[in-house]
């Protein structure tokens, strides 16, 4: 008997057997065979016992024939891998013929609609639904690529959702991977997360995982830093929905609650302004930092937080007061004080809650808090400290100043620079100045790094050490000095009328 | 007692017939294998061992109830034993009553066997077992009474070949009888002029009465949510309630129509 030739795409349990054990078994089971009809033949025990065992011994022989002409069958159609191969072909002659959109077509027909499948699994809708998800896992796990992954998988998961909505498991997990395969996280929340929310209205006990996981796929941040303020609004917004849905278990609001809090601090845009927005913040911290059933490490990180969400409130308050001053006089105010004055409590915004005066830019009339700035600075510090290892590492010594680090992070081909991660974009990046496509955006960030110029200033850098020196206000225990005897009041930042 | 006389001696004789093992095996297999199914499901096991195991009971159930209950009245006749009883004081329909009881309770064994081997797998492999579960296989009890009807009724008018294969359509059927309704509706409003949407409307209205006195086996069909039931919650006790009585009333007309046939059948 001749083997079958088997050229595998994907791997078979049967690639790890050896194949002469195959032919021994085979041989053996024949062997076997002839042995129990010849035993029939030559024995002496009764005609219906003899006439069973040549019976038994025939079948066998006439299965291990089929086996053999199975091989035989295999040989010639190659099997699984090729009529595979055989597949992709066709799909590949129909897509040069008709077009990539007539090829897809052709492969949707491989899925049934959900009406349909309703009909051939006469009405078991939650089996058709288990269908459709072990055929999608086929297509996801599967080691060939057909057509665009993601168009065809959308297909396959929504039907899923239509035949069984409340199969909550499986559409967070398929969200998960059909988020994985496109970078457009819009595309997979429309597609995935809404069209599944939409159909588990009436599944109020466990709606909320879905809102949840839609905070979570905007939880990361994406690759265009300018998305950033809009990812986490995005994310904050979904898990403030999550939160309000009946079913969210109690044991997770603390957590979440300060999950968003954060979120929607980072939710700021460049430039943008509005106290009400760090007014939320800065409630759910308080409320974390004060709730008895908030562990203890995150009291801690809330009290901290609060310093940052409150310091900005008030900031952006004395912003917008500018804003509006200008909109009466014509120009921006010269310095805080009538701003400040016109606030009913005047004395809320004699400092920052890190216990500095807010800093003022009277050409655009922005307020800022010193102290945030502070905090800013020492993350941004110590990246740089950080790249200085860099260079030294690439250059065996370190940079002699920060023009020379400037120019070693702006061409340097570093995976953390190259293109640059967001957490250095942050540090010494320039948001403003990226271009609005995405890989091509952070390639372009990189030739905007400058640590040369801190959230406090232009740094001073001790060569000799290869360290940037942190000015006076950077010291962290007495920026949150402030925490150990957190006792947060709600304050009044109402405007005069 | 005579009923109960014949119900025992229907169920003694369908246990005896190696179709209704046959078919205990395979739905055995289809439950053991569904493991299998679900290893690959990357983390819905349970789920798809629920499915695959309520889908198993409901379909070799049904089978049992056609395969053994179209032969039920055409064997007695075939072999002539239906005169025995009858000559004894049996009406008709107490022969009727008891084979349907008969072979109900072959149903009912039938399911506490599968249904028992596959909770005790779904338990032992981690699964939860509910009180939806178990609400879920209370309702494919009621929809195979109903078959089992209607199995009946064309044992008592038909052959076997012929009773297996209208029933056997009829419980495929009943699953889908709302389409008929939805039928109506899609036509109504895909209609272009107010005279085609009238024309529908009255089309529906007789769609609806039809689909009223036809079998309506979805009724019973509450395992999608079954699977999804969180512990200890109940799955819609009064439609659940109002679905049973609709069943015993339609088995009850059902069986009242096989008798009429058989009462006047000369064999």
């Amino acid at each position: 008997m001749e083997a079958p030739t088997i050229t595998p795409v994907s791997s078979s349990p049967l690639d790890s057997l050896p194949a002469q054990y195959g032919y021994q078994l085979f041989a053996g089971l024949i062997v076997l065979a002839l042995a129990l009809i010849a035993y029939g033949f030559i024995s002496k025990k009764s005609p219906a016992s003899r006439q069973r065992i040549i019976t038994g011994g025939a079948a066998l022989l006439f299965l291990m024939v089929a086996v053999f002409f199975q091989t035989k069958v295999d040989t010639q159609r190659g099997f699984i891998a090729d009529q595979e191969k055989r597949f992709d072909a066709m799909i590949k002659k129909v897509e040069q013929e008709k077009g990539k959109e007539a090829a897809l077509k052709m492969q949707y027909m491989y899925m049934p609609s959900a009406e349909a499948l309703k009909v051939m699994t006469l009405n078991n809708k939650s089996l058709a639904a288990d269908y459709v998800w072990l055929t999608t896992l086929q297509y996801v796990s599967n080691s060939f690529r057909r057509g665009e992954k993601f168009e065809m998988l959308i297909h396959f998961y929504q039907t899923m959702v239509d035949l069984d909505p409340h199969w909550i498991d499986a559409e967070i997990n398929g969200g998960k991977v059909l988020s994985a395969l496109i970078d457009e996280r819009e595309k997979s929340e429309k597609e995935c997360y809404k069209y599944a929310i939409d159909a588990n209205q009436d599944n109020i006990n466990n709606l909320w995982k879905l809102y949840y996981e839609g905070g979570l796929l905007y939880v990361m941040p994406p690759n265009d830093p300018r998305k950033l303020a809009e990812f986490s609004r995005k994310s904050a917004e979904y898990f403030d929905a999550a939160m309000q849905c009946p079913g969210f278990p109690k044991n997770m609001e603390g957590v979440v609650r300060d999950r968003v809090g954060r979120l929607k601090l980072e939710a700021r845009e460049p430039g943008a302004t509005g106290s009400s927005f760090y007014r939320e913040a800065e409630e759910m911290m308080a409320s974390n930092a004060t709730a008895s059933d908030t562990p203890g490490p995150l009291q801690e990180i809330s009290r901290r937080d609060w310093l940052k969400a409150h310091s900005m409130a008030l900031a952006a308050a004395l912003t917008d007061a500018c804003a509006a001053y200008k909109k009466r006089t014509g120009a921006f105010p010269p310095n805080l004080e009538p701003i400040v004055k016109s606030f009913e409590h005047p004395d809320a915004f004699a400092t920052d809650a890190y216990g500095f005066p807010f800093d003022y830019d009277a050409a655009t009339g922005t307020a800022t808090s010193h102290g945030a700035k502070a905090v800013h600075a020492v993350q941004a510090g110590h990246v740089i400290n950080n790249l200085c290892e860099f260079f030294h590492a690439a250059n065996g010594r370190l940079p002699k100043d920060l023009v020379e680090l400037r120019d070693f992070v702006r061409n340097s081909n570093e995976s953390l620079l190259h293109p640059p991660s967001v957490m250095v974009i942050e540090a010494i990046g320039d948001a403003q100045s990226i271009a609005a496509d995405t890989s091509a955006g952070r390639a372009d960030a990189q030739k905007h790094l400058d640590p040369t110029v801190g959230p406090l200033g232009p740094w001073k850098y001790d060569a000799t050490k290869g360290e940037v020196v942190f000015p006076p206000e950077c010291d962290i225990k007495a920026l949150y000095g402030h925490v150990a005897d957190f006792d947060w009041k709600p304050t009044s930042i109402t405007r005069k009328q | 007692m005579i009923i109960f006389t014949i119900a025992l001696n229907t169920f003694r004789e369908a246990v005896r017939d190696k179709i209704l093992y046959v078919l205990l095996a395979f739905g055995g297999l289809l439950i053991v294998g569904s493991k299998a199914i679900g290893y690959v499901s990357f983390g819905q096991e349970y789920k798809i061992m629920a499915d695959m195991g309520l889908a198993a009971i409901w379909m070799f159930s049904g089978m049992v109830s056609i395969f053994v209950g179209t032969g039920l009245i055409y064997k007695e006749i075939d072999k002539r034993t239906i005169y025995t009883i009858l000559s004894k004081p049996a009406q008709r329909w107490q022969f009727l009553l008891g084979k349907y009881l008969g072979l109900a309770l072959t149903t009912l064994v039938n399911m506490l066997v599968l249904s028992t081997a596959f909770l005790a797998y779904l338990w032992l492999s981690g699964g939860l077992v509910t009180v939806a579960l178990l609400e879920a296989l209370l309702m494919i009890f009621f929809e195979m009474l109903v078959v089992t009807a209607i199995a009946i009724f064309f044992s008592s008018a038909s052959t076997p070949i012929l009773s297996a294969i209208f029933t056997t359509i009829i419980f495929f059927f009943g699953q889908l009888t709302k389409w008929i309704v939805d039928l109506a509706g899609t036509l109504q409003a895909s209609a272009a002029t107010d005279e085609a949407r009238e024309r529908y409307r009255v089309i529906g209205g007789w769609l609806y009465k039809v689909y009223l006195l036809l079998p309506n086996l979805h009724t019973f069909n509450i395992r999608q949510e079954a699977v999804h039931a969180e512990p200890g919650v109940w799955i819609g006790a009064h439609e659940l309630w109002y679905g049973t009585l609709w069943g015993l009333a339609y088995t009850a007309a059902v069986l009242l129509a096989a008798q009429l046939i058989f009462s006047r059948r000369n064999f």
